[in-house]
């Protein structure tokens, strides 16, 4: 079976529906460009959220990146999604903003990083033990990806982005967008390799996310 | 049947779903027969569906939408405003050269054709406008008699035909528009009176009925003398609250005043 599943629980708008929204918001409709934030802001910030891993500094990103958007909804391109577009801005963003964040400390600062993981307590209570540490590790090993290699997958998985989405989306050549994702796998690989001893694990772990 | 390397490089692929059906079966058949390779990839599916589907981000704030909208409304504003002062500071200055330019242009091949005009008056003298110019600036008003005749004896300037046909309607126009502006503020200060005596009734008439009642609560109190019975529970809403203070003396200006200098 083939792992690649959209986000099923946001609202995704049809391209038509979407293209009309982009239009109105264009021509200054309020309303348009608010539906445009409702449909997109929870993925997008989601996706920043795990390239920055920094609450109030991914939402000063996304809040960014959809001004910038709507500033230059002129030069939009129908033949774009707009969340595409808008995944693309979010990057950039995220990039200098982590250029900007090294230059200050010298390194990345994972101090955030631990608080944040913190917050889940309640949600880990309510799944099995075994599950959640199976969990735990996968994410671990995903934020020892480069942040290329966590883009490219997030955006593949979570997204259900091609790999010419995720190419166009990062602003890079296809055959370095799939080299992201087949790395990052190849990593995912070699962090979990001999964490799972029983096949029954990755189930009951499967059966606990879906 | 592949071998199991073989087997792991299409891993990718058909992960991202660019397997070929004929090799797809192939790496099902490999997989019956190896643990290994399936345990592989059944952590691989593992990894996918957790980052798919495992939602550990904390949730935006309520208030972004708002948030967003409220910094977009100020982006777009100052960029309105910004043309509209733009066209203020540049846009009347021109018009006004343009219209001086096209004046020029209008007048300078007639001006070839008329005689120059000699400034009348001697040295130093006065010199008045040509009457029509004089009419229009004064709007039809009579004037005193004595200014009158010292504009008569005041010799006039020559009326060529840019004073006559252009300059007097100019300034006849100017001065029509001014009256309208000055209608404008009076109609304004009008309806401002208005506003202000239609709150100043309702002020009156609150007032009045605060004084009635604070009377009549006052009233039956009076011949008792029962201290008790002056008593008020102040947590219960049925009680008589005691007046107000503000509306008690008898030397505060009545609300009617307040407006009055308007």
């Amino acid at each position: 079976m083939i792992v690649r599943q959209a986000d099923n629980d946001g609202v995704r708008l049809t391209r038509r529906a979407e293209k009309r929204l982009v239009m109105q918001a264009r021509s200054g409709c309020e309303e348009a460009a608010r539906t445009l934030v409702d449909t997109h802001k929870d993925r997008l910030f989601a996706f920043v959220w795990r390239i920055l891993r920094d609450h109030h500094e991914s939402e000063e990103i996304c809040q960014e990146a959809f001004l910038r958007a709507f500033d230059s909804l002129d030069s939009f391109s129908a033949e774009y999604r707009f969340s595409t577009w808008l995944f693309t801005i979010a990057y950039r963003l995220c990039l200098n903003h982590i250029r900007r964040r090294k230059s200050l400390t010298g390194e990345l600062d994972f101090t955030t990083l631990e608080s944040e993981k913190e917050q889940d307590a309640a949600v880990q209570l309510a799944e099995s033990e075994e599950a959640r540490r199976l969990k735990d590790k996968i994410w671990e090993a995903v934020d020892k990806l480069s942040v290329p290699q966590q883009a490219a997958i997030t955006l593949f998985y979570r997204e259900g982005m091609s790999c010419e989405m995720i190419a166009r989306t990062l602003g890079i050549p296809m055959a370095t967008a799939k080299s992201h994702l087949h790395r990052a796998r190849g990593r995912l690989r070699e962090s979990l390799a001999g964490l799972v001893s029983d096949w029954s694990q990755v189930h009951a772990l499967r059966e606990a996310v879906s | 049947m592949i071998a199991c390397q073989h087997a792991k490089n299409l891993f990718d692929r058909y992960l991202d779903g660019s397997l070929s059906p004929s090799l797809q079966t192939e790496l099902h058949a490999h997989q019956l027969s190896c643990q290994s390779c399936q345990t592989e990839l059944a952590i691989l599916e593992a990894c996918g569906d957790v980052i798919a589907g495992d939602k550990q981000e904390p949730v935006l704030s309520a208030s972004f939408t708002d948030r967003v909208m409220l910094a977009r409304r100020a982006q777009v504003r100052p960029a309105k405003r910004r043309w509209g002062r733009t066209f203020l500071v540049f846009g009347s200055p021109m018009a006004a050269a343009a219209s001086i330019v096209f004046a020029i242009i209008l007048i300078a091949p007639a001006a070839k054709d008329q005689p120059k005009t000699v400034v009348l008056g001697g040295e130093g003298g006065k010199v008045a406008p040509p009457v029509a110019v004089q009419k229009a600036l004064l709007g039809g008003k009579e004037l005193p008699p004595e200014v009158q005749a010292d504009l008569d004896s005041t010799p006039q300037m020559e009326a060529v035909g840019f004073v006559e046909d252009w300059l007097a309607p100019i300034v006849a126009q100017t001065r029509d528009t001014f009256q309208m502006a000055q209608n404008g503020v009076d109609q304004l200060e009008v309806l401002v009176r208005l506003g202000a005596s239609d709150a100043n009734s309702m002020l009156v008439a609150r007032w009045q009925s605060a004084r009635q009642s604070a009377q009549r609560d006052q009233a039956p109190v009076e011949p008792t003398g029962d201290a008790e019975a002056n008593e008020i529970d102040l947590l219960d809403p049925a009680s008589p609250r005691p007046a107000s203070p503000a509306v008690e003396p008898v030397s505060e200006p009545e609300p009617a005043q307040l407006f009055d200098a308007l």
